[in-house]
């Protein structure tokens, strides 16, 4: 009754002042308005309208072109077959994580969150250090068989895009499904079997039903994360596969296909709206009012020897999944192109090669990618507060309007981005082609949604009770808000810096398309090292992804560390 | 009368919540807002706070108008039902809030934490976190935050809703004996007719955003306004019936049998009425006199320790309950008839035909 009531009716004047100057609200909307659907309308109008009229040429040339519907075919079934695989790989591992305590668990936990932040050029380059040529699989069938030549080429195959999005994947359904089912009350279960249901029909007709928000929740995120799957496509499948994304890069950067790219992006952003709107519906159903239970309750140790090898089988899985291929671009970065390990391919990153296309020497990228992601750092946070201050005020209609147009920039692929920004923002009325806030502003709109979606939650978790209870005491607004609200979200924006921060360091699907040649940031220093030949150029790609992988990982670090309070919600 | 509530009325959503309620409120006094849940009580004590601005109507405090002071410069105190203590602070912390605010020197914010803690019996619980405190410590910790700044007035909306039966007893004497030692004025929101009762100098019982009792509790008790109120205080042995002798005693005709009433009062013949049977009955072989004696059929017995309960179905249909003592269930089978000799019965209304 109390919290229905409150915040209803007339609002008495102090409570106005809690929220924000409105004039404030206008920055987040104006931002997307800009660097977000301007940059989208021009690519339609680019697709539709390519000479100032209607010409649907390019759009009739797609459909018709078996080359095209075989690109989005291939893109739809290789996203499918990722998503069920992972589906069925990570199912056992949520049970086991949401059922079961055993030692080293907090630790596995904190890895399996890793591959979340991992750029897909370091996840790209970590499966090519495992599987490549020069990769530990082939390095030891070549020392156990006495071959001569690499026996296995696992890198431009589909099986090394399967591997790379089920790593990357296997995370999102363990930490979804995982959650939902750690929360469920285990009760539940325990009636249904009084009832006299068997283990199996316990768990088809209670705990699968009871999971299925979840389970349909974590495959479409999956599905979208492939379907817009574009460093581990391009890195992995080489020129023989090519997704939606991969073929939008091609046409607009090789071939300078502007309007049939457009075309492309148009059909992309379609696709991925589709899906974003059945899985925002699915969140709403995905709320539903269980019982949850606090997570610890509901976890035992395994009370067998059947429960203990289910338990040590889904770990020493876990492992071998999370932790081969990142051990072996480490292990890698230190021993290809040198005799033995050696520093030698990270203090190549300081030097300038031969002069090469690489004009700055790699080094440069990572002061690059540093000055990008601290200036992403403070447009996200100043910009995702805002916004949520938006979203958390009470008028409903308002939020149901604005949140999903908030959360529109993580449903639209970061090459469609990148694409929109050269399209839009490289020629007037707003040319920013030579602007160094270019890379950032593309950053901030990608790491938006996340900063978003990490304070809020904080931010709806403050009761209105506190700022209520804070005010008869005696405080003013700008005094609740000091005392009440910033010491409650200060943990939230923290994690939502190291995500924009993260973020930022990884970003390579827009970055690819915007950064200018002098300019690269440490994803794009890789990409170009990887496409030279020799062990050399090799070695420093290695190293350069360890170093990328290294600062990610901190900042995870981070992040686990700050939502200990179980801040923020995706 | 420090406080003055006159006529307010504040709407939601197309809802009247509460329909022009006034009341007022002696400095020193402990008033409880009875009813059920829904009935405005919450809302009426979020208008006082300043927490919701009403519709129409006055809040006055030592005669002045309220309505436009915001919460935090009306010097009152509130105390939630959840308490709403502030989890990044620890207890002294959540106990010295309203001191900061008025901007106390520290060694004087210092000595009235330590007063307070005190007084709730919390002493030694300064740097203790919030959110691993018990039900109980809570809602100590709440009290002395709210009672910390010397409110003029202080409010509680539902202080022991939260705990269990057993620790809601316990406190409810700890705080009625805190509350009369620093004889702070109160207003005590509560659904609980006991916690009411035990608190509160005055009980207002509130129905669907409207007073409809007020009175000392004994007051409200013995004689209820209406049949909302016999009903809502668990008082449910009534009987319609239409008055035959005006007396006084009146003598009203029930389905159950001629009843005389207690009091002075004389009310109108042929008048139709509801009267409230007090629950204490003897049982008897047969009808001694004419008046007040029962006749009906024993639909259940139900032991209680130290007495029983017996369900008697009288004619016209209605069941009735009453406590029989021990040696006087000898005779009482259920399904078998029973009389049973009735005190004096109250008149609650006139009933509208």
């Amino acid at each position: 009754m109390i919290s229905r009531l409150t915040g209803r009716g007339k609002p008495p004047e102090w409570r106005g002042v809690f929220s924000l100057p409105a004039l404030l609200y206008l920055f987040p909307l104006l931002f997307l308005a800009i660097f977000y659907f301007y940059p989208l309308l021009s690519i339609f109008r680019l697709s539709l309208r390519p000479e100032g009229h209607w010409a649907l040429d390019s759009l009739r040339k797609l459909a018709s072109t078996s080359y095209y519907l075989r690109t989005l075919w291939f893109t739809t079934w290789q996203a499918a077959v990722s998503t069920l695989l992972t589906l069925v790989l990570a199912f056992p591992g949520a049970y086991v994580f949401a059922r079961f305590r055993f030692p080293g668990k907090s630790l596995l936990q904190a890895m399996t969150t890793v591959p979340f932040v991992l750029p897909t050029i370091v996840v790209a380059v970590a499966f090519s250090a495992l599987l490549g040529p020069r990769g530990w699989v082939n390095i030891i069938l070549m020392r156990l068989l006495a071959l001569d030549a690499p026996p296995l080429n696992l890198q431009y195959t589909l099986w090394a895009i399967f591997l790379a999005h089920i790593f990357y994947n296997y995370t999102v359904v363990l930490r979804i499904v995982g959650g939902f089912w750690a929360n469920l009350d285990p009760q539940v279960e325990e009636v249904a079997r009084t009832l006299g249901a068997g283990r199996w029909r316990t768990f088809w007709h209670v705990t699968l039903p009871l999971l299925m928000p979840a389970i349909s929740a974590a495959s479409l995120l999956v599905f979208i994360f492939c379907f817009t799957s574009f460093g581990v496509i391009l890195i992995l499948g080489g020129p023989r596969f090519a997704t939606l994304e991969v073929e939008i890069y091609r046409q607009a950067a090789h071939l300078f296909n502007l309007p049939v790219a457009a075309a492309l992006s148009l059909a992309q952003i379609l696709v991925t709206f589709g899906l974003m709107w059945v899985y925002t519906n699915l969140q709403a159903r995905h709320t539903v009012p269980l019982r949850l239970q606090s997570r610890e309750a509901a976890q035992r140790w395994p009370a067998n020897g059947r429960e203990w090898l289910g338990v040590l089988a889904n770990v020493a899985f876990m492992l071998l999944l999370l932790v081969t291929p990142l051990a072996a671009l480490v292990e890698r970065s230190f021993s290809v192109g040198q005799a033995g390990y050696s520093l030698g391919s990270y203090r190549a990153l300081g030097v300038n090669l031969r002069g090469s296309i690489t004009f700055v020497p790699p080094l440069e990228a990572v002061r690059n990618s540093l000055g990008f992601a601290g200036v992403t750092v403070m447009l996200g946070l100043a910009l995702g507060l805002t916004a949520a201050y938006l979203l958390a005020r009470e008028r409903e209609s308002l939020h149901a309007l604005l949140d999903p147009v908030f959360m529109l920039p993580l449903g639209t692929s970061a090459v469609t981005l990148g694409f929109g920004f050269i399209v839009a923002l490289g020629h007037p009325p707003l040319n920013l082609r030579t602007s160094p806030l270019l890379i950032p502003l593309a950053h901030t709109l990608v790491a938006f949604p996340f900063v978003v979606r990490s304070i809020l939650p904080a931010l709806r978790g403050i009761h209105p009770h506190l700022r209520e209870a804070a005010a008869v005491l005696g405080a003013t607004p700008r005094r609740v808000w000091w005392e009440i609200d910033l010491p409650m979200v200060g943990r939230a924006l923290l994690v939502g810096a190291v995500f924009a921060f993260t973020i930022s360091m990884g970003e390579f699907g827009a970055t690819i398309f915007i950064a200018r040649p002098q300019v690269p940031t440490m994803p794009v220093a890789i990409f170009r090292l990887l496409s030279q030949p020799g062990a050399r150029n090799y070695g420093q790609a290695l190293a350069m992804s360890t170093l990328l992988m290294l600062v990610c990982t901190v900042g995870f670090v981070a992040i686990e560390r700050f939502r200990a309070g179980g801040v923020g919600e995706f | 009368m420090i406080l003055q509530i006159q006529d307010i009325s504040k709407w939601f959503e197309g809802t009247q919540i509460l329909r022009g309620v006034s009341f007022s409120l002696r400095e020193g006094e402990i008033l409880s807002l009875l009813g059920p849940s829904g009935s405005g009580k919450t809302t009426l004590l979020r208008v006082i706070a300043g927490l919701e601005v009403p519709d129409a109507g006055q809040v006055l405090f030592d005669g002045r108008d309220l309505v436009t002071v915001p919460p935090h410069r009306r010097g009152f105190g509130l105390m939630f039902q959840e308490y709403a203590l502030f989890p990044h602070k620890n207890v002294s912390e959540n106990v010295a809030f309203g001191l900061r605010m008025q901007r106390l020197a520290a060694a004087e914010t210092a000595r009235r934490v330590a007063e307070m803690l005190d007084l709730v019996g919390m002493t030694g619980f300064e740097q203790r976190d919030v959110n691993r405190l018990s039900g109980g410590e809570r809602q100590r910790v709440a009290l002395a935050r709210s009672l910390a700044p010397r409110p003029r007035l202080l409010m509680l909306d539902e202080p022991l809703g939260a705990l269990d039966r057993a620790l809601r007893e316990r406190l409810l004497v700890e705080l009625r004996d805190i509350l009369r030692r620093v004889g702070q004025t109160a207003i005590y929101v509560t659904h609980d007719q006991q916690e009411a009762f035990a608190l509160a100098d005055r009980v207002l019982i509130m129905h669907e955003g409207q007073i409809v009792q007020a009175g000392t509790p004994e007051a409200v008790y013995r004689r209820p306004a209406n049949e909302f109120v016999a009903r809502f205080l668990g008082l449910t042995n009534l009987l319609p019936g239409r008055v035959v002798e005006s007396g006084p005693p009146s003598v009203v005709q029930t389905g159950a049998g001629r009843m005389t009433t207690e009091g002075q009062e004389k009310w109108p013949a042929n008048e139709p009425v509801l009267v409230l049977l007090a629950q204490t009955a003897t049982p008897c072989s047969a009808p001694q006199m004419d008046h007040n004696t029962i006749q009906g059929v024993v639909r259940e017995c139900t032991f209680r320790g130290k007495d029983y309960q017996v369900a008697v179905q009288v004619a016209g249909g209605e069941t009735l309950h009453f406590d029989l003592h021990d040696e006087a269930t000898k005779s009482v089978i259920t399904g078998q008839d029973i009389t049973l000799q009735v005190p004096p019965v109250t008149v609650i209304s006139t009933l509208l035909e």
